[in-house]
């Protein structure tokens, strides 16, 4: 066997892709836990609310390909660098000459829920449980949506739109806490506020109530919160299980170069499993598009002599959440000048995180043009000109920028240092 | 693969191809002065960028490491085989705007209204794109990418064979293919 | 996009216009299609008329891009502000024809009298003088009135050139005068000599009776589609002045004797054909015209196109009060529509002419006419009451009205614009309380409030601008006309 790629998620799945067109003469096989894979995880929130029909989420399909073959159901019980193999759950073994581990991670559950023994409590990750979930939302209305993550907030925007009674509770600080500055934080919640979320910020998880084996309410930042649904997406951890004591994991994590090989070169990594490290930092960017990416490079990279490092790291994400459209372009950072825009009647506001004049993240809620030159204009490292600081101001296009006498940028920084 | 090229020389910035883009491939009338009265108001899929003495307009450039395609969440952005263009397709696209934030160039609209992105497909459908039939000053035009390969490579070996002859020593002036004694 | 698939109902024209293609000339047919798409910002009224020359500033029409002018002004401040200008200058066109009389107070023909001051009312109630121009003038100056007020001012501007033009009729109009028209009149051997825009009336004459004299060949003065009066007739129109240049093409017509008016187009096909063109302006000298003429005759090509004589329809043209009321009303018909105006290349030319002067006729309507639209239905020989070519439709509604027979009057449909007087003259009508429609896109489309305002402030006089954001078909313009 050539390749193997453990993990049917979209990073797993565009490995395969890319792999298959960068090797045609490979045979690729992917194995996935899951007995359905390939289907766009970051629509479940959709599913769960019923926006969206089952059929629709999956990858439409590719034509058959004798050296792609798909196993499903299948888990792997440990790796085995040395004589390159991985034993699975069902005891056989396949063997390997190039690796990619793209299992992406387990959904993070807090102390007690993980514990918690009773119905009405769901992650929302996987396809099998989002049915569940579905299911189980038929005769349940009141929801609590737990976690500030970007799938918490579509899931409880798109829950509430639908019709459910939701309450989005945040453990710590505000929404997005990974993604956003507390400014941009505060118009998304106002907007959730106005969706009529119920929405508990800075709410540490207490205590649970359980009535006749269902939830029936959490206890989170001193209040206790009726609900007979709650939906947990808090995060996720990578699934290292089966990778203890492979070698292949330093203080517990998969950590990756930037051209995504783990320290067996025959190994690489790519998607939420994967810890990249970058110029003396450790990037985990758990996005779907980095997952795209870094499923790809990893894919060509396997049998290049010298393997090409992915350049774009940034967090970049987008959605909609019912009237409000935002992009995150890269998490607050301290210390940073903050440049911005805001027109908090119209809940907009655009601003930009530079260090040394270079833009190193950002937000755009409300108004996201030019989302994509501000991307690229993160993505080249260059110092930021006033003219592309116009940019903030939101356009509904003119994304290049137009020349302005210098001094207008001063007009533009609206908040000092943080 | 035939793209749109730009003469950025003759865009006078006049927006007509923004204004009967909107017209011809956004509206229900299909002529400007009933377009203007539909809503939602129709939107172009090309843009007229850049200041008063270099405007251009831009389109989807089709890139051939598209991010926009990586980037989509539901696959609605694919490339056709055929035409090697970039495509979205609508029934697929669920706007959740990814794609808008990863087009370098920005020529990704969402359109709010409809739930989708749009964008530049070519007019594919049509047998010219219309910014390029409406042009006033013939600023754009369909061109194929083999044949501006062939033109650069004919400058290419232009340039060699006179740079070739050049006495050690002495200036090139490039444009005129003439050498200059230093 | 909008595109034209016949340029003309004529099949004589049609095969002219093969015959040019073939010699590769242009004609206005290709500087027409040369010129799509038409500046969009222009056709909708959002490229800002007034003249700080910063700009001119654009409004994007879908909201989407710019939503103001660097100072300030939104799209209906725009539309209404060029609405003001095009009718400012249709004022301005209006004024030489009554030199004296427009200093005053508008002195309005009795039978209209009363409409007049009605609208006047409607308007603010302050009378109507030459100070309207001003107040216009200055109101273009600086972009600070609201969107009411100078659409307003455009009605009250539109008001007094409709006042003026009206005393200068008042003044020279009585009678009737005969007119024929078609390719016929260009069948033969004749020196040929097409006469364009306003040539001035003694050279005309004189040329006529320079011309009176010569046989063998004889001399044929013809219109290329202005209307002349000359010695008790009109000249005689060749054709409507959409089709100078295709009839020009022929190669029969050997001198052009051009009057203020002639397109530039005309001139630049003459160039090229090597006709020789005379200037009217120039108070030349008829014999020498002649000899030219004549001499271009001598070196004419060997076969030009020939034209069968019996293509000739004739006409009078009606240019009194008394002598308009009795021609509307022969057969004592129940409605009355007036169709008339200049030829447009948005749409096949004579085709709503012809077509709709049939089907008003076949609704039991009488049918007058004025201007190319006139020309085209005495080509075609179809029994219409004939108008003056500039004042016709404003002659019917005060003759009608002098005869008590307005409530007979479906509508006035201008067939298209040949310029900013004639649009003034619409609005003018339409603010007497008649109802105007017009066959050709006006640049009103880039805002809705600039025109709902129009339409209300006509309704309060209780006259209808219609106008349509496309180059009208017959059968809507006919509905237009049924169910009023």
């Amino acid at each position: 066997m050539a390749c193997i790629i453990v993990g049917g998620g979209v990073a797993g799945f565009q490995a395969a892709a890319a792999c298959r067109a960068a090797w045609p003469d490979r045979a690729v096989t992917l194995i996935d836990a899951e007995k359905e894979a390939g289907y766009y995880r970051t629509l479940l929130p959709q599913f769960i609310a019923g926006g969206i029909a089952e059929e629709d989420l999956f990858f439409p399909p590719r034509g058959v390909d004798p050296l792609l073959t798909v196993l499903r159901g299948v888990r792997v019980r440990s790796l085995d660098c040395k004589e390159r193999r991985l034993v699975l759950e069902n005891g056989e073994t396949l063997s390997y000459e190039r690796l990619i581990l793209a299992h992406g991670g387990d959904p993070y559950l807090p102390g007690i829920l993980a514990t918690a023994a009773c119905g009405g409590i769901f992650p929302v990750r996987d396809l099998t449980t989002a049915r569940k979930t579905k299911e189980w939302l038929a005769d349940h209305r009141n929801v609590l949506v737990f976690g500030g993550s970007l799938v918490a907030v579509k899931t409880a925007a798109h829950l509430r739109h639908a019709g459910f009674e939701v309450s989005l509770v945040v453990r710590r600080g505000h929404v997005l806490l990974r993604a956003l500055s507390p400014e941009a934080a505060k118009v998304v919640e106002n907007h959730l506020r106005d969706l009529g979320i119920r929405l508990h910020v800075n709410a540490p998880l207490e205590d649970l109530r359980i009535k006749e084996g269902v939830i029936s309410g959490l206890k989170a930042g001193g209040e206790w919160l009726p609900c007979d649904t709650l939906l947990v997406a808090a995060g996720t951890s990578p699934d290292t299980s089966f990778l203890e004591g492979s070698g292949l994991l330093t203080d517990g994590e998969l950590v990756v170069n930037p051209a995504l090989q783990t320290s067996d070169p025959r190994i690489f990594a790519a998607g939420d499993v994967a810890v990249i490290a970058a110029g003396g930092e450790k990037i985990s960017p758990n996005t779907w598009p980095q997952a795209v990416s870094q499923g790809k490079r990893a894919a060509e990279n396997l049998y290049r002599s010298t393997p090409l490092p992915l350049t774009d790291l940034t967090r970049i994400n987008a959605m909609e959440l019912h009237g409000l459209a935002m992009v995150t372009l890269g998490p607050p950072v301290d210390g940073a000048e903050v440049i911005s825009y805001e027109r908090p009647e119209a809940k907009v506001r655009r601003e930009l995180f530079l260090i040394g004049g270079k833009p190193v993240g950002g937000a755009l809620i409300g108004d996201i043009s030019a989302a994509g030159t501000l991307h690229a204009l993160i993505h080249s490292g260059r110092v930021i000109g006033s003219g592309e600081a116009a940019l903030l101001r939101p356009q509904a296009t003119g994304v290049i920028p137009f020349p302005e006498p210098a001094g207008r940028r001063e007009a533009l920084i609206l908040s000092s240092k943080r | 693969m035939k793209v749109i090229g730009i003469r950025k020389d003759r865009c006078t910035g006049c927006k007509t191809c923004e204004l009967y883009c909107a017209a011809e491939r956004c509206s229900e009338s299909k002529t400007l002065l009933g377009a203007v009265q539909e809503a939602p108001a129709p939107q172009p899929r090309v843009h007229v960028e850049g200041g008063p003495n270099d405007a251009f307009p831009l389109q989807c450039r089709h890139c051939l490491q598209a991010p926009c395609i990586d980037a989509c969440l539901t696959g609605a952005l694919c490339r056709d085989e055929a035409s090697g263009m970039v495509l979205i397709r609508e029934d697929l696209c669920i706007g959740c705007w990814t794609c808008t934030a990863f087009c370098p160039y920005g020529v990704i609209t969402p359109s709010p209204e409809r739930k989708i992105a749009l964008k530049c497909d070519r007019c594919l459908y049509m047998e010219n794109p219309v910014c390029v039939d409406v042009c006033p000053t013939g600023a754009l035009e369909v061109v194929d990418l083999e044949e501006i390969e062939k033109l650069l490579h004919e400058k290419r070996l232009a340039t060699a064979k006179a740079a070739a002859g050049v006495p050690e020593g002495s200036l090139l002036l490039l444009d005129q293919g003439r050498s200059v004694k230093s | 996009m909008e595109t034209i698939h016949f340029k003309t109902v004529d099949p004589v024209s049609q095969e002219l216009l093969r015959g040019a293609s073939r010699m590769g000339l242009g004609l206005n047919w290709e500087r027409y299609e040369k010129q799509q798409p038409q500046d969009g910002f222009l056709r909708l009224g959002l490229s800002c008329p007034y003249g700080c020359l910063q700009g001119p500033c654009r409004i994007d029409p879908f909201g989407r891009g710019a939503e103001r002018g660097i100072c300030g002004l939104d799209r209906d401040g725009m539309t209404a502000a060029l609405l003001l200008r095009l009718t400012l200058q249709g004022v301005l066109e209006i004024l030489p024809a009554d030199p004296a009389g427009n200093s005053g107070e508008i002195r309005w023909p009795a039978s209209i009298r009363d409409r007049a001051a009605a609208a006047v009312k409607s308007l603010g109630g302050a009378p109507l003088s030459s100070v309207a121009i001003s107040e216009g003038a200055l109101l273009l100056a600086r972009p600070s009135a609201s969107p009411e007020r100078l659409a307003r001012q455009a009605l009250r501007l539109a008001l007094y050139g409709t006042g003026v033009a009206s005393q200068a009729r008042t003044k020279s109009s009585a009678g009737s005068m005969p007119c024929s028209a078609g390719y016929g009149l260009l069948a033969g051997e004749a020196i040929l000599v097409g006469v364009t825009g306003r040539a001035s009336q003694s050279l005309i004459e004189s040329l006529m009776e320079k011309a009176a004299a010569l046989k063998k060949p004889e001399v044929r003065l013809v219109s290329l589609g202005d209307w002349i009066p000359a010695g008790g007739s009109f000249l005689p129109i060749a054709c409507t002045s959409g089709e100078a240049e295709t009839v020009l093409s022929s190669g029969k017509v050997n001198l052009v004797a051009a009057g203020p008016g002639t397109d530039p187009g005309i001139l630049a096909l003459c160039a090229g054909m090597k006709i020789p063109v005379v200037p009217s302006a120039e108070n030349p000298d008829a014999a020498g015209i002649l000899k030219q003429a004549s001499d271009a005759f001598d070196r004419r090509s060997a076969a030009p196109f020939d034209f069968d004589p019996k293509l000739v329809g004739a006409g009078r043209v009606n240019l009194g009060d008394a002598e308009i009321a009795a021609a509307l009303q022969e057969g004592s018909p129940a409605k009355i529509a007036l169709l008339g105006g200049t030829d447009s290349l948005l749409l096949s030319l004579g085709y709503l002419p012809v077509e709709m002067a049939k089907a008003l006729r076949g609704e039991d309507y009488a049918v007058a006419s004025w201007g190319d639209a006139a020309a085209w239905m005495v080509k075609q020989e179809l029994p219409v009451a004939l108008l003056e070519a500039d004042e016709g439709p404003l002659a019917a509604v005060s003759a009608l009205a002098s005869a008590g027979k307005l409530p007979l009057l479906k509508g006035i449909c201008f067939s298209g614009l040949r310029n900013c007087r004639e649009l003034t003259l619409a609005l003018g009508l339409a603010a007497l309380g008649m109802k105007v429609s017009l066959a050709t896109p006006i640049p009103l489309w880039g805002s809705e409030p600039v025109r709902t305002l129009l339409r209300e402030e006509l309704a309060a006089m209780g006259g209808i601008l219609t106008h349509f954001d496309h180059p009208v078909r017959a059968e809507e313009l006919l509905d237009w006309f049924i169910r009023s």
